[in-house]
């Protein structure tokens, strides 16, 4: 699933780093349509989010918790599943963090043209 | 429902004691472990090979309901770590130590032999120290999971730095220089005693020491007091090392050991200097508590001080 699988374990661990905060990103994107668990996790996947079932799951309710994410449960289909949703919060939250990604971006662009 | 997915979410969910939020986990994980199910059949794996697959992904269901909930996965923290360790260290530094004295001098008031006084100080000591380690790292595991998400470590400020330890060449100087006056008269003391006494009983000269003292027992006081001179120098030329250290403790043990021995015994003084100065048996007696007490303070003293300064220097030196 990921999308530079790497066998250096250094290597790894240090992209799994710089990655972590743009799973969030990409969840309160995604989910301004609602979604529930595993079909978030595919659609993520499916973009090049590479993100783990471990990680995304605690992370849900983490920011369900923390009011950027609201939750409802679907029970009309056969199985009861969880539908999370951005709230106001939580899209907020994305543009911050969309504008710190672009200014990150910026940043780093000027860097390397100056230590080439 | 298999049984094997109801025994999975059985094991995540029985420790939650609020039931709304068991209620909800379980049903999470149902949703999750189902979706999961079906996406591995659809890759054509039998249903129950997909369930097998599936509960081996999700892992071990203890540690699966702790990320789900946020909780600790560690007894204690980063947030309270360093204050435990400090806690802990200062508590067995002073309360086991106080404890084994209190202990040894209550024995040593019910006039138990030598060994008996030293066997209750230590086991004294032991037994609190597991009791301040054991309830010290309980109160901690407590706070740890009692205390609100995001409660930051207490503020530490510049001023808490301890002083630079002072391992200057002038202060050894002083040590050992104390350290061979002392020995040395000590040494002086044990044979003067013997062959100078100021006390005689008619022509004959009355040591203040038993004088069956001599060859073997005077012989290892001298020994022991030669052996603690060796151990200063050493200490001046390589200073507290852990070696050293532990050298110093043996040592002291073992001069008290032997002198606390001797006295309880009645083997330490001369009982013809006792009757000639004049002194009642008892009163040699009724002093023994607190000679005994006295010795075991100092060797406990002489102890932990070693032990301090050793520590001190070991950090001085890998920082």
């Amino acid at each position: 699933m990921d999308v530079d699988p790497s066998p250096d374990p250094v290597v790894a661990g240090h992209l799994q780093e710089l990655r972590r905060g743009t799973v969030v990103l990409a969840a309160l994107v995604a989910l301004r349509t609602p979604g529930y668990g595993y079909a978030l996790l595919e659609s993520l996947n499916e973009h090049g989010i590479g993100v783990d079932a471990n990680t995304l799951y605690p992370l849900l309710r983490r920011l369900e918790k923390q009011g950027l994410l609201t939750s409802e449960w679907n029970t009309d289909e056969s199985r009861p599943r969880k539908f999370y949703r951005t709230s106001d919060e939580g899209d907020d939250l994305a543009a911050t963090l969309i504008a710190d990604w672009h200014r990150l971006d910026a940043s780093l662009r000027h860097l390397t043209e100056e230590t080439p | 429902m298999s049984t094997l997915t109801d025994r999975y979410v059985h094991a995540a969910t029985r420790f939650v004691s609020a039931e709304d939020e068991r209620t909800e986990l379980a049903l999470e994980l149902r949703e999750r472990i189902a979706d999961t199910i079906d996406d591995l059949r659809a890759r054509g794996l039998a249903e129950e090979q997909a369930e097998w697959q599936a509960l081996s992904d999700l892992g071990d269901p203890l540690r699966l309901a702790a990320e789900y909930r946020g909780r600790p996965m560690q007894l204690i923290g980063p947030r309270y770590y360093f204050i435990w360790l400090r806690l802990l260290v200062t508590l067995l530094a002073i309360v086991p130590a106080a404890i084994g004295v209190i202990a040894a001098l209550a024995a040593a008031g019910a006039r138990e032999p030598a060994g008996d006084i030293i066997g209750t100080g230590i086991s004294a000591a032991l037994s609190v120290a597991l009791q301040v380690a054991f309830w010290t790292t309980a109160v901690f595991a407590f706070i740890e999971r009692a205390a609100p998400d995001g409660t930051e470590e207490t503020a530490w400020s510049p001023e808490k730095l301890p002083e630079l330890p002072d391992a200057s060449e002038r202060h050894r100087r002083n040590d050992l220089v104390a350290s061979l006056v002392f020995i040395t008269t000590m040494a002086a003391l044990l044979v003067w005693q013997y062959v100078g006494s100021p006390f005689f009983d008619g022509e004959t000269r009355l040591p203040i020491l038993a004088p069956d003292l001599w060859p073997w027992r005077g012989g290892a006081l001298l020994a022991l007091l030669a052996l603690e001179a060796g151990q200063a120098l050493w200490l001046y030329r390589r200073g507290w090392t852990w070696p050293g250290a532990i050298a110093n403790i043996a040592i002291s043990l073992a001069f008290g050991g032997l002198l606390v021995w001797l006295f309880l015994t009645d083997r330490l003084l001369n009982p013809a200097f006792i009757e000639h100065v004049g002194w009642d048996q008892s009163w040699v007696d009724s002093a023994t508590p607190f000679v005994v007490v006295a010795t075991v303070a100092i060797v406990a003293w002489e102890s932990i001080d070693a032990l301090l300064k050793a520590g001190r220097r070991g950090r001085a030196v890998s920082s």
